[in-house]
């Protein structure tokens, strides 16, 4: 039996936990994860506490899959190297009635920007259906001169089937050549 | 109606509404003409095409069974309807299925006039009491009907074409199609137009209610009472020269008029297009289109908007990581070609996809690149949950 996780983040409002509660056989719960950091301003390494959402899927082999979803404020950015070490891949949702929705993208991928390059996003724009505006073809522009092509996708976080529809894509991201048998 | 040659089969259409007995008489008068002629009375008909969604449907069938019960007879509906004796086509038309059907009641009465036995003969009989004739009819019918319905969900969208030989110029050439030929061509000409404007959209009249694209919006307007089933039926019908479509550019003002007016349904544009593209191509590509060269997709189909035929997935993901041709993308995936084709005539459409023409495809080994091997027994059980098949 192996234990992977799948990282969910983006900010606050966008869907993270309704996506994961959707994936999830378990309740989605609160965890907390600790980290011990130096704050730049303080002599003394500090310990801080964050919340994360914590959803699990569980394979026919046993194997286990952690869905953790990150707590959107930026406040917390340090202990994105962390929690994504030995991570599947990332799944990014924007809020697209955000103040600046295309900002966030960046904000968010520019974040993850190692973690990305070791694995793969999948990006689900949400709320579009309050907010139409910016076009998911601003996204691709804006995607375009980051010079990245990751699958991106308008998703309401409450569908089952538009949030695996992303994770599918991660999934073919990570490598094209998946067969399922049948 | 139309003239009547000696050898056309007289047809006459019961049961149906407006549009539908208007999309008969387009097939009537561009693919089954010559073979087939509408007749307005069952009581001068060889054969009849029976709508049983109609309104008072069933009463009509009823009386129409007791006044012709040897009408050799061709029922419509978009559920199944398995009534003995009688050919099914479902709703939405098909052309081919009904041109098929059509086919077979011809070559029936060919049959039985070569065999002496008299087309018809009108017996007043019962429901229920078939003469000889009927119930040879009836055993070569059901037959025909299991066949017709085995089918599979993506077929109208990815049709059955068996892989070709690239080699076989005859194979070759069954897998392309000419959009213009069709609506698709129409429309995917309207939205390039559309891209052009700055503002406002295009007017589309002469098909059964007047449409809307604006591709500045990302959407299409149409009359609420149109339906998929009319619109798909219109897909595989080829345009006749005399078909009276025709396009207009509107400024926004005069959209927002129109809008305001009467009342008009919006739907994402590009699912619209996408759709089109999958109906009228059904696992053929458009003409021209080079099998051997690389395909550039731009980006990702947004795909939880539009219809996600058979591997697209897969495709996509292959394509922007690692450009192939459209023959080496079957080949490399191992899936069957007709699911490249469909998807990349959908992608075509909506200009998400082209042949990359600038340089000829370097022959080297096929393989897909994937970069950490490892994790791909975890993706595939990850993935089969998914799909809902673990
Ligand atoms: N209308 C709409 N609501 C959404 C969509 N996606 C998520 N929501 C709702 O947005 C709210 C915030 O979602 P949540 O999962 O708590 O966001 P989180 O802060 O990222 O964890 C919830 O009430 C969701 O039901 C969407 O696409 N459209
Ligand atoms: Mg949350």
């Amino acid at each position: 039996m192996s234990q992977y996780k799948l990282i969910f983040t983006g900010p606050t409002g966008a869907g993270k936990t309704t996506a994961i509660a959707t994936l999830s056989e378990i309740p989605v719960v609160k965890t907390e994860a600790k980290s011990s950091y130096r704050n730049p301003r303080h002599e003394h390494k500090e310990t801080i506490t964050v919340g994360l959402d914590y959803g699990l899927v569980k394979l026919k082999n046993n194997d286990k899959i952690h869905l953790y979803g990150t707590p959107g404020q930026e406040r917390f950015d340090f202990m994105w190297e962390i929690l994504t070490e030995g991570g599947l891949g990332l799944i990014l949702l924007i809020d697209n009635t955000r103040v600046a929705p295309l900002e966030d993208l960046q904000f968010f991928l520019k974040a993850f920007d190692d973690f990305i390059k070791e694995t793969s996003v999948a990006i689900g724009v949400t709320r579009m259906d309050l907010n139409h505006k910016p076009a998911l073809a601003d996204y691709h522009r804006e995607l375009r001169t980051l010079g990245i092509n990751p699958p991106i996708f308008d998703v309401d976080a409450r569908s089952k089937k538009d949030v695996s529809l992303l994770l599918q894509a991660l999934l073919y991201s990570l490598d094209p050549n998946l067969k399922v048998e049948r | 109606m139309t003239q009547t040659t000696n050898k056309s089969l007289r047809v006459a259409a019961m049961g149906m509404d407006k549009q539908t007995q208007k999309l008969l008489e387009m097939v009537f008068n561009g693919p089954g003409r010559g073979d087939y002629v509408l007749v307005e009375q069952p009581d001068i008909a060889e054969a009849c095409i029976f709508d049983l969604d109609g309104m008072d449907a069933s009463k009509l069938w009823t009386k129409y069974r007791v006044q012709h019960p040897q009408l050799p007879t061709i029922i419509l509906s978009i559920t199944l309807q398995d009534v003995a004796g009688n050919l099914f086509v479902k709703k939405p038309i098909e052309i081919d299925k009904l041109l098929k059907s059509l086919g077979k009641i011809k070559q029936m009465k060919e049959e039985e006039v070569a065999t002496g036995e008299l087309p018809h003969l009108m017996v007043k009989s019962h429901a229920g009491h078939l003469s000889s004739t009927q119930t040879t009819r009836t055993a070569k019918l059901s037959s025909e009907i299991a066949v017709e319905e085995e089918e599979e969900a993506f077929h109208q969208f990815c049709g059955y074409n068996a892989d070709i030989n690239p080699d076989r110029s005859d194979e070759v050439e069954k897998i392309y199609y000419e959009p213009t030929n069709y609506l698709q061509g129409f429309f995917e000409k309207a939205y390039s137009i559309s891209l052009q404007l700055d503002s406002g959209g295009i007017l589309v009249e002469g098909l059964y209610t007047p449409m809307i694209l604006s591709a500045e919006r990302n959407q299409l307007f149409c009359g609420c009472d149109s339906t998929e089933n009319q619109l798909r039926t219109m897909t595989l019908l080829p345009l006749s020269k005399s078909s009276h479509l025709r396009m207009t550019t509107l400024s926004e003002a005069e959209i927002q008029q129109r809008l305001a007016v009467g009342k008009l349904a919006a739907q994402p544009l590009d699912s619209f297009l996408w759709k089109m593209a999958l109906w009228t191509s059904r696992g053929k590509v458009p003409k021209g289109t080079d099998l051997s060269k690389n395909i550039v997709l731009l980006h990702w189909p947004n795909f939880t908007r539009l219809i996600v035929t058979p591997h697209a997935l897969e495709i996509s993901a292959l394509w922007i990581a690692q450009p192939q041709s459209l023959l080496d993308t079957a080949k490399l995936l191992d899936i069957p070609q007709r699911y490249v084709f469909s998807f990349f005539s959908a992608t075509c459409a909506i200009k998400l996809a082209f042949i990359d023409r600038r340089l000829d495809k370097r022959p080297g080994s096929l393989t897909i690149t994937s970069p950490d091997n490892t994790k791909r027994g975890l993706f595939k059980r990850l993935l089969a949950r998914l799909l809902g098949q673990e």
